[in-house]
C-alpha cells in the first residue's frame, strides 16, 4: 500500500485488510471484558493479519496475546496506554450532565515499532509505576515519557486520549498545541490521529475536528476501534467490570457504563463499512502493523553473568567449585567406588551445562544457597534439580543422586532446550526475606523482581463482585458465598446453580438468572495483580527493560507484570525462593534443643535408621510431620509399613493423584505386604523396577521404562513424560507413542504389557513426584519424625510458633503433644513469651508454655512492651498490669483474664475474679471520691467458670486449650449414646456397626476420591476417620460442610490397622459455641 | 377516632366510678412524679407503688403490660379467617430478597426463623405468606388500643410498627395500662389481667398480660412469662429473679460483660454489690439491677388523643356537577379551619374524599407549599384539582379531612425585592397541574444515565445557586417531542431517505447516524435506540429521528433550532 499527498486530501491505495491496533484486554484490570487469547481467536477469525493489543499502564497481557497469536499465526503488536500527568484529565461529560465519572489522567497509547521501543516502553512504565510508594496505577510525568520515545509509536487514543481532552478543554487551539507536542516528542512519522467510530455523537465531532488537524498537521489518520472487549456479548461483562471499578452498583453507575454494544472486535467489512468516508484510514493500520516489527521473543533478555575472577571463565569456575563440593560430599565418608562414579557423573553433568552456556546460572543459584549458608538460614534445593550430581556437589540439594541412582535427564536434557527448574526451600519468613533481600541488593532493585501471579474471579469472588453491582445486600452475598464450594472434587451438584438455589435464590427470577449467568461467565477473568510465593525473576543488565517491574503491595517487594506462566513462555528465569513452615520449625527446633536439651543437633547428620522413628511412623502417629500427616497418609501408613528411609520416600511419593489415578498404590501396598507377587511387566524392567517391587511410582522410573525398553535417549524419554503429561500438543504425543511402541516392539514386549506401560506413564507422567523430589521432602518429613520423637517439646513449642502450617489447627497439635505425655500450661502473662516457650519443671521434665502470640486481637507490640515492663519487676496487681503496659487495651486485659493469664497475679485468683478487677483496672475514682471507693472489697462476688466455661473461653481466644478435649466433658452421655472413644475403636472387629463423635478437625473431598468426603473427628483420645459417600452428603450438606462436632453412625472397616467408619448416618452435636477451626477443602 | 373513643369510654367511667373522675382532676392538676414523691420513704427505695388520692388516702398502683407476639402475621390473620389453620408468615423486602419478619405456631414448627429468606422458606414446606403491610399492623394496633381502652383510660403504646416495634426481633406489640382504681369496675388485678386477655383473644390476638406495681416490671414479666401474671410488691423480686439475664433488654458489650462475669440471671444480676457494679459498667448497671429488682421507676405517658380535623356531609341525593358542590365544602372547610386557628394550627393539606355511585371512593389532596389559614385559596386549590381531576360518577357523601401544622411565620428584609406570594404560586402550579397532568408540573432533572430523554420530575424549589453562566459556544438546540411522535421512514441503502410524518411525505436530503445506545440490560428497563439527524428539504428543517429496533418502530423525537 501506499500513500501519497494530494492538494487536501490523501490518496491511498488499499488492501482488504484491517488490523485492530487498539485492541484493551481484561489485563486493563476491569476495562477489558475479555482475555488476550480470546481476542487474538476473535482476530483471527475476523481474518485480520495480526493484533494490538495496548493495556492500561502494563505489559500485563503482553506475552499471552503473544503466544496465543503466534499459535493463531497472527503478528502480535505490543504497547501500553500509559497515563501522562501533564496531558491533563481525560473528556469528561458536559457541566449539565449529571455523572459520577472521576477526574482520570489521560493516557497516551504507545505501540512498539522495535526491540527500544519495547526497551523504552517497559522502562517508562517500570519508572513511574516504581516511584509510587504503594501499589497503585502511577502516573508519568511528560518528561519521562521524552527521554523514552525512541522506537514508540504514538497513537492519539480514543476518550481516554490526549487529543480528545484537549478539544474539550479548549477546542481546536488546545488540540494544535497537544499534537505540536506529540510530533515534538515522538517525531512526525511516529504520530497518528485516531478515529473511532462507536456511533456516538460527540465522538463523530470529535473525529470531525481530528480530520482537520491531521490535514492541518500532515500526519497519518488511523481507524481503529479501541476495543475493549472480543465480541458485543462481553457488553455486560464490561459494565459489571466497570462498576465494580469505581465501586458502585450498575444502577447507580449511569455514564460510566459503556453507551451501546459497538467496542467489540470488528472485522475489515465492518470497518470499511464504519469508515467509508475515510477508507485510508483503515488502509493505514496495515501499514503500520508491517512498520511494527518488534516480536517478543526479541525482548532482550539475559540471565546475569556470574562475576568470576579474571582468567577464569564461568565453566571452569563452575567447575572448581563442584569438584570442591564432590570432595566435601564424596571425600570421607563415601566409598571409593562411588566417589569415582559421583566424579564421571558430576563431569558428565558439568559437559552439558558448558554446552547448555548454563553456567552462569548454577553459580546464581550457588551463590544464594551460599549466602544463605553463612548467615545460618536452612535451605534445600526440591524438585528434579535433586537428580543433579552437580546441583548435590555445590549444596544446592541434599540428596545424593549417584548413591540413589536418579536419573539427571529428569532435570536436564539437551533435547529439552528449555531452562533447568531449580527451587530453593527456606525457612518461611525473616529468613527467606532475608534470602530475597539479598538477591535484591546484589541485583539491584530494577534487576531483579519478584514474579507476579494474577489473580482471578474465583466462584466466591465473582458472586460476591457481582453480586455487589446488582446491588443485592451484604447479607444475601455472605449467605450465597458461604455455600460456594471450595472442594478439590466437584460433583455434578457442585454447579453454581445449585449453589446459588441452595442459597434460597430462585433461579426463574430474571434478575438471579442474569446474577448466575453473569458470575459463571466472570469466572478466570483478572482481578488484580498479586505476588508469586516465591519466584524470582533475576536479568543481566536491568530486568525493567524486559518487563516492567512494579512495587508489590508487601514493602520492600517488587513485581514483574507476567505471572509464572507467562514468565516460562518468554523465557525468562526464575529461581524459586519458596518459603517453607516445615524449614523455620527444623531451624527453630536446631536453635532450642541446645538451649533446653543440651544437646546439639545437625539437621544434616541425623541417623536415617532409627528404628523408634519408624516405629511410630507405622503406627500412623504423624500429627504435625511433614508430608505424611494428611488423612489419607496416616491411612496408608500401616500399609507400607516404612522401616527404611527408602520407604518413606516412597511414602511421600504413593499419595498423590498420579499413582492413585494409575492404580499404582494398592499392587505396591499389597506387594509390600507379601500379599501379591512382585512382578515386572518386562524382565528388562526389573532393575528399573526393582526398588519399587515391579510398581512404577516415580517419574524417573518412566523415564526409564522409555530408555530400556522404547530405546529412547534419556532427552527423549523426558520429552514423552512432558507430551504425555500436558496432553496439550496431540500430534507430538501420538509421534511419540508411536515410537515407544515400535521401541518396545523391538524389544519382545506383549501387547498387555505394552499397554500396561502407556497407561502407567500417561497416569502419572504430570501428577507423580520426581524421586528426587520425593527424597528431598522425604529427607524433611524424616527429620520433622525424629526431632518429635526425640524432642516433643521443642518440636511442638516450634511447631506451633511458626503457624500457621501443615495440615492441623494448633489445637489439634496441642491435643496431640498432650496425649504424648508433653504438659503444656496456660497463657500466663508473668511467664509467657510472645512465642511458646519451654520450661524445666521441677521433676527434671519440660513443659510447654503457650506463647502470648495466641491471645486473639493481642498485638505484637505490646506484648513485648508487656514483656519489657515484667523483665523490670514482676507485676503485683491488675491495676499494676495495666498501668505500667499502658498499649494494653481494655479488649486485650479482658481477654487475659478470661483465658486465666492474669490468674497468677495475686493468691487464689480465679478467672472471673481477674475479670471482676479488669474492669476496675484504670477505672479509679479521683481524689474527690476516693474516700467512697474504700469499702470496696478485693475479692470479687462472681462464682469460678465451670470446666466447660473455661473450654469456651480458651476456645474463643486463643483457639486452643490444655484444659480437657471438648468432648471428655460430654464422654458420661456420649457413653449412655454408645459412641466409642477414637482410642477404642481399634478393639472393635471390622464391619461392625460404630459410633464416632468428636470435634472435626479436617475435612477432604480429594479430586481423586469420586466425591467421597473424608473427615477426621477428634475426640480426648485420638482422631477417627469417617468416609461420607456422596450420596449421604448430598442429605446432610450443610451439615458435612460446617457442623464443629459431629456424631458419626457407620459400619466400622478395620484393615490392616486402618479404621474408617463408613457412615450411614450423620448428626451434629451441640457441644460448645466456640470457634473451633477446621482445616477444610483440600 | 381515638378521640372519639376516649370520649366514650370517659363517659362510661364518669358514670360507674366516682374514682375515675379523681383520677382525671388528678392527671390534670400534677404529675405521677410529683405524688410519688410525697408518698413515703419505702416508696421512694422501692419504687411508685403508692400514690394519695383525692381524699389523701394511698390507692394500690398497678400496672399492666400486653404483650403480644408475632404481631405482623397476627394482624394479617385477623382480616383473612381462613388462613388461621394454616402455616403462615408475613414477610418484608422486594422480590426476590424478601425476609420473614413474623409467623405464625404452625409455620414456627416446620422450622421457620425470622430473617430467613422467603425463598429459604418455601423449602420448609407449604407456607402461606403475605407481604407486610404496615397500614393494616396499624390498624390492628388502634383495634387493640380501643380494646385497652375499654379497662384503663391510661394507656401508652410501648412497641408498635410506629417505633419498629421497638428495634427489636421478633416482632411484638407492647402495651402499657394503668390498673390503679380499676377495682370496682374489673375486680383484682388478676381477673383485671384476665379480662384484658380475653378482650384480646375475642378479638383474634393471643397475648401475654402482666401485673406488677412497676411498669417496667410487668413489662418484663409479660415478655418473659406467658398467659397471665400477677405480682404484688412481695412476690415481684422473685417472680423475675429466676427470669435470664438476656431478658433484659440493654447493649450488647454490657451483656457481653455479664456474660463473660457468669452472670446467667436476674438473681445473680441483683446479687452484685451496687457500688461496685457502677464502678465498673457505669449508672446503666445500676439501672440493670433496679429493672432486675422490679425498682426501676418509668412513667406511663398515656397516648394522647390525636387532634383530628374531619367533617362529614352526607347528600340525600347524587351530585352530578362540581359547582353545587364547592357550596358543600365551604362551610365544612371553614368549620374546620376554625378549629385549627382556635388551637393556633394552619392547614398543611385538605383531603376530600368523595363518595361516588357504585365506585370507589374518589379521594384528592391539595398541600400548599406553606400551612395556610386562608379558606378561599384552599377553597380554589380544591376546585383547580376536581376540574383537573373530577369524579366519575354521582356524589352521594363528602368527607373532609385536614392535617394541622404550626403556621410559618417569616420576616423579609426592607429592601428585599418583592417575590410571588407562595399561596399564588400554589394557586398557579394547581392551574398548570389541573392543565397538563399532575406528574407535568415541577422541575426536570436529569438522569444519570445514557438513555438522553431520561428525566425525573421534581418538585420547584428555589434556586440558591447562581445561575450558571450562558456557553460560551454556540450550540444547537433541539426541541424534543413529548412524546415522541411516531413516524414511518423508507430507507434507501443504508440510510433514511423518505420520512411519513404529520400526514406528510417528507424527502431526507442528508442524514447522519446512526447514533446508537442501550442499557439498563440487567432488569427489566431495557432499552436500545438508534437516533438519526435527517435534514428535510421541503420545508427546510432538521429532525432527530429515533428508531428502537425490538419494536422496529420510528420516531420523530425532536427539532433542531
Amino acid at each position: 500500500m501506499s500513500r501519497s499527498w494530494g492538494p487536501g486530501m490523501w490518496r491511498v491505495s488499499m488492501t482488504d485488510s484491517y488490523v485492530e491496533l487498539h485492541g484493551r484486554s481484561a489485563f486493563s484490570f476491569l476495562e477489558g471484558a475479555s482475555m488476550p487469547e480470546t481476542m487474538a481467536q476473535q482476530a483471527a477469525a475476523l481474518g485480520m493479519p495480526a493484533l494490538g493489543i495496548l493495556d492500561r499502564d502494563g505489559l500485563y497481557g503482553a506475552p499471552r496475546l503473544y503466544m496465543s497469536a503466534k499459535k493463531l499465526g497472527l503478528r502480535s503488536h505490543i504497547g501500553a496506554e500509559v497515563s501522562v500527568r501533564e496531558f491533563g484529565s481525560q473528556v469528561l461529560p458536559e457541566s449539565w450532565q449529571p455523572h459520577t465519572i472521576p477526574q482520570r489522567p489521560v493516557r497516551l497509547s504507545l505501540l512498539c515499532e522495535s526491540q527500544a521501543g519495547y526497551k523504552n516502553l517497559s522502562q517508562l512504565i517500570s519508572g513511574y509505576k516504581l516511584q509510587q510508594k504503594t501499589k497503585g496505577e502511577g502516573i508519568a510525568s511528560l518528561r519521562a515519557v521524552r527521554e523514552r520515545t525512541k522506537g514508540l509509536v504514538c497513537l492519539t487514543g480514543g476518550d481516554e486520549g490526549p487529543l480528545a481532552a484537549a478539544l474539550a478543554r479548549g477546542g481546536m487551539e488546545e488540540a494544535r498545541r497537544v499534537l505540536n507536542c506529540l510530533v515534538e516528542s515522538f517525531g512526525k512519522r511516529n504520530v497518528y490521529v485516531e478515529l473511532q467510530r462507536h456511533r456516538i455523537r460527540e465522538q463523530e465531532a470529535r473525529n470531525q475536528a481530528a480530520f482537520a488537524l491531521a490535514r492541518e498537521f500532515h500526519l497519518p489518520l488511523l481507524a481503529t476501534n479501541g476495543a475493549n472487549m472480543a465480541t458485543s456479548l462481553e457488553r455486560e461483562i464490561l459494565d459489571v467490570l466497570t462498576a465494580i471499578r469505581h465501586r458502585t452498583t450498575l444502577d447507580e453507575a449511569g455514564l460510566l457504563l459503556q453507551q451501546n454494544t459497538n467496542r467489540h472486535m470488528q472485522g475489515v467489512a465492518e470497518m470499511k463499512n464504519l469508515f467509508r468516508d475515510l477508507p485510508f484510514a483503515v488502509a493505514e493500520t496495515v501499514e503500520l502493523s508491517s512498520r511494527l516489527q518488534f516480536v517478543m521473543k526479541d525482548m532482550g533478555y539475559q540471565f546475569p553473568l556470574y562475576p568470576i575472577p579474571e582468567g577464569e571463565t564461568m565453566d571452569t569456575f563452575l567447575h572448581t567449585r563442584t569438584m570442591e563440593g564432590v570432595g566435601n560430599r564424596y571425600g570421607c565418608k563415601a566409598s571409593a567406588k562411588l566417589r569415582k562414579k559421583a566424579v564421571k557423573q558430576v563431569e558428565k553433568e558439568l559437559a552439558l551445562i558448558a554446552r547448555l552456556g548454563l553456567g552462569g546460572y548454577f553459580l546464581i543459584v550457588w551463590d544464594i544457597v551460599e549466602f544463605c549458608r553463612k548467615n545460618g538460614i536452612l535451605v534445600q534445593g526440591r524438585g528434579s534439580a535433586a537428580n543433579s550430581a552437580v546441583c548435590y556437589s555445590l549444596g544446592i540439594t541434599a540428596v545424593d543422586p549417584v548413591g540413589m541412582d536418579l536419573l539427571f535427564e529428569r532435570f536436564l536434557s539437551e533435547v529439552r532446550g528449555e531452562w533447568p527448574d531449580i527451587d530453593l526451600d527456606l525457612p518461611s519468613g525473616d529468613d527467606r526475606e532475608k534470602a530475597i533481600q539479598y538477591v535484591y541488593t546484589r541485583y539491584g532493585q530494577l534487576g531483579a523482581a519478584m514474579c507476579a501471579n494474577v489473580i482471578t474471579y474465583q466462584g466466591r469472588s465473582a458472586a460476591r463482585e457481582v453480586g455487589k453491582s446488582l446491588s443485592f445486600d451484604e447479607e444475601t452475598l455472605t449467605r450465597l458465598t458461604r455455600l460456594v464450594g471450595s472442594w478439590e472434587w466437584k460433583g455434578p451438584t457442585d454447579t453454581m446453580q445449585n449453589q446459588f438455589r441452595v442459597a434460597g435464590f430462585d433461579l426463574s427470577h430474571p434478575r438471579i438468572a442474569k446474577y448466575l449467568e453473569l458470575s459463571i461467565r466472570m469466572l478466570d477473568l483478572p482481578r488484580h495483580l498479586g505476588q508469586h510465593s516465591g519466584g524470582m525473576i533475576i536479568a543481566q543488565g536491568q530486568l525493567a527493560s524486559v518487563v516492567p517491574i512494579e512495587p508489590a503491595s508487601m514493602i520492600g517487594r517488587n513485581v514483574i507484570q507476567w505471572d509464572k506462566e507467562d514468565v516460562a513462555d518468554m523465557g525468562l528465569i526464575k529461581v524459586d525462593l519458596l518459603g517453607l513452615g516445615m524449614m523455620a520449625v527444623l531451624k527453630d527446633c536446631v536453635e532450642l534443643i541446645p538451649q533446653h536439651y543440651n544437646k546439639r543437633v545437625d539437621i544434616a547428620q541425623i541417623p536415617h535408621d532409627d528404628a523408634k522413628v519408624y516405629e511410630s511412623l507405622r503406627r500412623a502417629d504423624t500429627v504435625g510431620l511433614f508430608q505424611v500427616e494428611s488423612r489419607a497418609q496416616m491411612a496408608s501408613l500401616p500399609r507400607n509399613n516404612p522401616d527404611k528411609f527408602y520407604d518413606l520416600v516412597v511414602q511421600v511419593a504413593i499419595i498423590r493423584p498420579g499413582p492413585i489415578v494409575g492404580k499404582m498404590m494398592n499392587p505396591y501396598m499389597e506387594r509390600r505386604q507379601g500379599r501379591q507377587e512382585i512382578r515386572y511387566p518386562h524382565p528388562l524392567l526389573e532393575p528399573v523396577l526393582h526398588r519399587t517391587l515391579g510398581v512404577p511410582l516415580f517419574q524417573e522410573q518412566l523415564l526409564r521404562i522409555a530408555m530400556v525398553i522404547g530405546n529412547f535417549t534419556g532427552g527423549e524419554a523426558e520429552e514423552l513424560r512432558r507430551a504425555l503429561g500436558s496432553r496439550r500438543s496431540a500430534e507430538k504425543m501420538r509421534a511419540l507413542e508411536i515410537k515407544l511402541r515400535a521401541g518396545m516392539d523391538a524389544n519382545e514386549v506383549t501387547p498387555a504389557a505394552q499397554e500396561e506401560i502407556v497407561q502407567s506413564i500417561s497416569s502419572f507422567a504430570l501428577y507423580g513426584f520426581p524421586e528426587s523430589h520425593a527424597a528431598s521432602f522425604a529427607l524433611i518429613a524424616y527429620a520433622s519424625a525424629w526431632l518429635k520423637f526425640h524432642f516433643l517439646g521443642a518440636f511442638t513449642a516450634a511447631i506451633l510458633n511458626n503457624q500457621p502450617m501443615g495440615f492441623y489447627s494448633p489445637a489439634v497439635l496441642v491435643k496431640d503433644a498432650q496425649r504424648h505425655g508433653l504438659r503444656i500450661k496456660p497463657i500466663d502473662v508473668l511467664r509467657s513469651s510472645w512465642s511458646c516457650t519451654l520450661e524445666k519443671e521441677n521433676d527434671g521434665k519440660l513443659s510447654l508454655r503457650l506463647g502470648l502470640q495466641y491471645v486473639r486481637g493481642l498485638q505484637a507490640g505490646s506484648a513485648t512492651e508487656l514483656v519489657e515492663a515484667r523483665k523490670m519487676r514482676p507485676f503485683a496487681s491488675i491495676e499494676e498490669l495495666a498501668r505500667r503496659v499502658p498499649s494494653l487495651t481494655r479488649a486485650d486485659l479482658t481477654t487475659l483474664a478470661e483465658i486465666g493469664a492474669l490468674n497468677s497475679i495475686g493468691e487464689g485468683i480465679h478467672r472471673r475474679d481477674a475479670l471482676w478487677q479488669v474492669e476496675r483496672a484504670g477505672r479509679q475514682p479521683g481524689p474527690l471520691l476516693a474516700s467512697l471507693d474504700r469499702d470496696e472489697e478485693l475479692s470479687s462476688p462472681l462464682r469460678q467458670m465451670e470446666p466447660q466455661e473455661r473450654m469456651v473461653a480458651d476456645y474463643s481466644s486463643t483457639g486452643v486449650t490444655v484444659g480437657r478435649h471438648p468432648m471428655a466433658h460430654y464422654r458420661q452421655q456420649l457413653r449412655a449414646m454408645r459412641v466409642s472413644r477414637a482410642g477404642d475403636l481399634i478393639k472393635l472387629r471390622h464391619g461392625v456397626k460404630a459410633r464416632i463423635a468428636g470435634c472435626v478437625i479436617a475435612r477432604q473431598r480429594p479430586g481423586t476420591a469420586h466425591g467421597f468426603i473424608f473427615l477426621s473427628i477428634e475426640d480426648e483420645t485420638g482422631i477417627a476417620n469417617a468416609i461420607i459417600d456422596p450420596d449421604l452428603y448430598e442429605r446432610y450438606r450443610s451439615l458435612v460442610t460446617y457442623a464443629k462436632f459431629l456424631m458419626v453412625e457407620g459400619a466400622l472397616q478395620n484393615v490392616d490397622n486402618v479404621i474408617h467408619v463408613r457412615a450411614k448416618h450423620v448428626e451434629e452435636l451441640t457441644v460448645t459455641a466456640a470457634s473451633i477451626q477446621s482445616h477444610d477443602f483440600h | 377516632m381515638r378521640a372519639r373513643l376516649f370520649d366514650r369510654h370517659c363517659e362510661l367511667f364518669y358514670k360507674h366510678s366516682e374514682q375515675f373522675i379523681a383520677l382525671r382532676r388528678s392527671r390534670s392538676s400534677a404529675s405521677e412524679q410529683s405524688i410519688c414523691e410525697e408518698s413515703s420513704g419505702q416508696g421512694s427505695q422501692l419504687g411508685s407503688y403508692a400514690r394519695m388520692d383525692a381524699r389523701g388516702g394511698t390507692v394500690a398502683m398497678g400496672y399492666v403490660a400486653i404483650y403480644i407476639p408475632e404481631f405482623p402475621s397476627l394482624a394479617w390473620l385477623r382480616l383473612n379467617p381462613s388462613a388461621r389453620s394454616h402455616a403462615v408468615a408475613v414477610v418484608e423486602g422486594t422480590a426476590p430478597l424478601e425476609r420473614i419478619v413474623s409467623f405464625n405456631r404452625a409455620a414456627k414448627a416446620l422450622g421457620l426463623e425470622h430473617g430467613m429468606s422467603k425463598l429459604q422458606a418455601e423449602t420448609s414446606g407449604r407456607i402461606l405468606f403475605h407481604a407486610r403491610s404496615l397500614d393494616e399492623e396499624q390498624a390492628a394496633i388502634d383495634l387493640v388500643f380501643e380494646a385497652a381502652e375499654h379497662f384503663s383510660p391510661r394507656v401508652q403504646i410501648i412497641a408498635s410498627p410506629v417505633n419498629a416495634y421497638a428495634k427489636a426481633i421478633p416482632f411484638a406489640a407492647t402495651f402499657l395500662l394503668d390498673q390503679s382504681g380499676t377495682e370496682k369496675l374489673f375486680g383484682s388485678p388478676k381477673s383485671f389481667a384476665e379480662k384484658v386477655r380475653n378482650a384480646l383473644r375475642d378479638l383474634e390476638f393471643p397475648s401475654s398480660v402482666a401485673v406488677a406495681p412497676n411498669a417496667e416490671a410487668s413489662l418484663l414479666l409479660a415478655r418473659s412469662y406467658a398467659g397471665v401474671t400477677c405480682v404484688d410488691e412481695n412476690d415481684v423480686q422473685s417472680k423475675l429473679a429466676s427470669l435470664p439475664l438476656s431478658m433484659l433488654r440493654c447493649d450488647a458489650p454490657t451483656l457481653a460483660t455479664l456474660n463473660r462475669w457468669g452472670i446467667r440471671s436476674l438473681r445473680e444480676l441483683t446479687a452484685l454489690p451496687e457500688a461496685a457494679l457502677v464502678s465498673r459498667i457505669g449508672q446503666k448497671g445500676r439501672r440493670l439491677q433496679r429493672l432486675a429488682l422490679g425498682i426501676e421507676d418509668n412513667l406511663l405517658v398515656p397516648e394522647d388523643p390525636a387532634f383530628v380535623l374531619s367533617d362529614y356531609f352526607a347528600l340525600d341525593g347524587p351530585l352530578e356537577s362540581l359547582e353545587p358542590l364547592l357550596f358543600i365544602l365551604s362551610p365544612m372547610l371553614e368549620k374546620l379551619l376554625r378549629q385549627a386557628i382556635n388551637h393556633a394550627y394552619a392547614l398543611r393539606s385538605v383531603t376530600i374524599i368523595l363518595e361516588i355511585e357504585k365506585c370507589a371512593p374518589h379521594q384528592v389532596e391539595v398541600r400548599p407549599a406553606v400551612p395556610v389559614q386562608n379558606k378561599d385559596l384552599l377553597l380554589k386549590l380544591l376546585n383547580l384539582k376536581l376540574q383537573a381531576d373530577p369524579p366519575r360518577a354521582g356524589i352521594l357523601g363528602v368527607r373532609l379531612t385536614a392535617e394541622p401544622a404550626i403556621p410559618q411565620v417569616s420576616q423579609r428584609g426592607l429592601f428585599q425585592s418583592q417575590f410571588p406570594e407562595p399561596d399564588k404560586l400554589d394557586l398557579l402550579i394547581a392551574r398548570l397541574k389541573s392543565i397538563v397532568g399532575e406528574a407535568n408540573v415541577g422541575s426536570a432533572r436529569l438522569s444519570n444515565s445514557f438513555c438522553d430523554d431520561e428525566f425525573t420530575m421534581e418538585l420547584f424549589t428555589p434556586i440558591t445557586q447562581e445561575v450558571l453562566s450562558t456557553p460560551t459556544s454556540v450550540c444547537l438546540a433541539l426541541r424534543r417531542f413529548r412524546p415522541l411522535q411516531p413516524a414511518r421512514v423508507v430507507f434507501h441503502g443504508t440510510a433514511p431517505s423518505l420520512l411519513f410524518w404529520k400526514g406528510e411525505r417528507l424527502e431526507i436530503s442528508d442524514v447522519t447516524g446512526p447514533w446508537q445506545s442501550s442499557g439498563y440490560w440487567w432488569d427489566g428497563r431495557r432499552w436500545e435506540a438508534d437516533e438519526w439527524d435527517a435534514i428535510v428539504t421541503r420545508p427546510p428543517q432538521a429532525l432527530r429521528l429515533r428508531h428502537e429496533p425490538e419494536l422496529g418502530t420510528w420516531y420523530v423525537a425532536g427539532q433542531y433550532d
